[in-house]
């Protein structure tokens, strides 16, 4: 399908921010699990050079001092590393805070802990109907059995939890199997998310990919169960989300986006602050969303332009290029055929539209 | 909000952000944990909740506002923000002492 608005070149962000006010931290890159679709390429042995949890304290009261009021934690696995807790506890007086994990890790008390400490959302992992599927994927016997038990405990708790599944071709066929699952566990807000070419998932992506019509296939015949709500970030919700983000890695690095986290470094929180990273030439680039086309829908929903930034450049080497996954701007692009450059590890191209 | 003698309070524990980049600003609600967005109106009434009796929180707002309001229209924007605030649980009304 061909479509969207080409031009006139640039079409800028009609909204813009001076400070982020929100900020997501990829708190470890270790995990328990291998999984095939790991953004964060993880290993299982604790790294020395991970900002400490009482650096993330100071940090948090920092950013909370400076406007941030919303924070997402998410890995590796976050709750692989003991101190993950005291760091949650710390934040959620501060600001909004919510927790991504695969949940293999949450038991009973765990989940009385993050109910007592007020953590606003759990965000669960989990890609399968299926133990069969899940545990492939996530490459550990047990992890779907462990996982579920994690959202049940949270639930259990009072804690809201939602499901999270990111669309491949080894979990395509539960999608709805998996929707009923969710309802069935007590989860009322789903999260079917895009595969992103970072990681371990970009060594698979021949593996995992799948052509863009199967996957809006996929979410057009899904039906959800009565009362449950959808995320999904393909059209017509495909949002330039740049404007308002900020991220930093287990190591400090400022980096926009988690799935910006192979595509840019704004600089170290450990020599400079938060707000001087976001205030790096490329951040203000990506910030400003100057974009070649246009979604008339996606821009319509979310109020920016282009789509996400992350798979433009994936598939385009481009900053201002148009988002593959979003239908009317994809333009014959195949989803499952990565350029050549993402498939080394460098060099990266270099981007005229940015000086 | 029912009281009419009483003195508006914000919640203590909110964290405010302010956006005036888009007209707006958010608060931060710890327990339970809420993220909302309000407009300049029902923002400038949050900040003006510190205290204030009705009739006190109208007249602090006919002075931000300045010309951009009558005072009919601070007296329906002032009630039209404590509204939205008492709603969500931002401001709360202690009862006055005997």
């Amino acid at each position: 399908m061909v479509g969207g608005s080409w031009g006139p070149f640039p079409i800028e962000n009609p909204q813009k921010l001076d400070r982020p006010f929100k900020v997501t931290v990829s708190y470890t890159h270790t995990c328990n699990l291998d999984c095939k679709l790991c953004y964060a390429d993880c290993g299982r042995n604790p790294d020395r050079a991970e900002v400490t949890g009482e650096t993330w304290k100071r940090h948090l009261s920092a950013w909370s001092e400076a406007g941030i009021v919303a924070l997402l934690v998410e890995g590796g696995e976050p709750l692989h590393r003991p101190d993950c807790l005291d760091v949650l506890a710390h934040a959620t007086p501060l600001m909004l805070t919510r927790l991504r994990t695969h949940g293999t890790l949450v038991d009973r008390a765990m989940a009385s802990r993050l109910a007592d400490m007020a953590v606003a959302t759990v965000l669960v992992d989990l890609w399968g109907a299926t133990a069969r599927t899940h545990d492939f994927l996530v490459g550990a016997e047990g992890a779907f059995t462990a996982t579920v038990k994690g959202v049940s405990e949270l639930l259990r708790a009072g804690v809201p939890t939602q499901l999270l599944f990111i669309l491949n071709r080894h979990n395509i066929a539960e999608l709805q199997a998996w929707a009923e699952l969710a309802y069935r566990l007590g989860v009322g807000t789903v999260g079917v998310l895009r595969p992103y070419p970072i990681g371990r998932a970009r060594r698979s992506w021949r593996d995992i990919a799948l052509p863009l019509a199967e996957m809006m296939a996929a979410l057009d015949a899904l039906r959800l169960p009565k009362g449950m709500t959808l995320m999904q970030s393909w059209h017509p919700n495909d949002g330039n989300c740049c404007w308002q983000m900020s991220a930093v890695n287990a190591w400090g690095d400022s980096i926009g986006c988690t799935y910006l986290r192979e595509f840019v470094n704004y600089g170290n929180i450990a020599s400079m602050s938060l707000q001087e990273t976001w205030n790096h030439p490329l951040c203000q680039t990506l910030r400003a969303g100057s974009v070649e086309a246009n979604c008339p829908g996606c821009s319509h929903s979310q109020g920016s332009h282009g789509g996400c930034r992350s798979t433009a450049y994936a598939f385009h080497g481009r900053w201002t290029a148009p988002d593959p996954f979003d239908e009317p701007l994809n333009r014959g692009v195949d989803l499952r055929e990565l350029p050549d450059w993402m498939l080394r590890t460098l060099p990266r191209p270099q981007d005229p539209s940015v000086a | 909000m029912s009281c009419p003698t009483g003195c508006f309070e914000r919640s203590r524990d909110l964290k405010i952000r302010p956006l005036p980049e888009l007209d707006a600003c958010l608060v931060y609600v710890p327990r339970p944990p809420r993220l909302l967005r309000l407009n300049m109106t029902a923002w400038l009434v949050l900040e003006l909740c510190d205290g204030l009796d009705f009739d006190g929180l109208v007249d602090a707002y006919r002075e931000v506002a300045g010309d951009r309001a009558t005072a009919e229209q601070a007296i329906e924007q002032v009630r039209q923000g404590l509204t939205i605030l008492s709603d969500a649980r931002l401001v709360s009304v202690p009862q006055p002492q005997a």
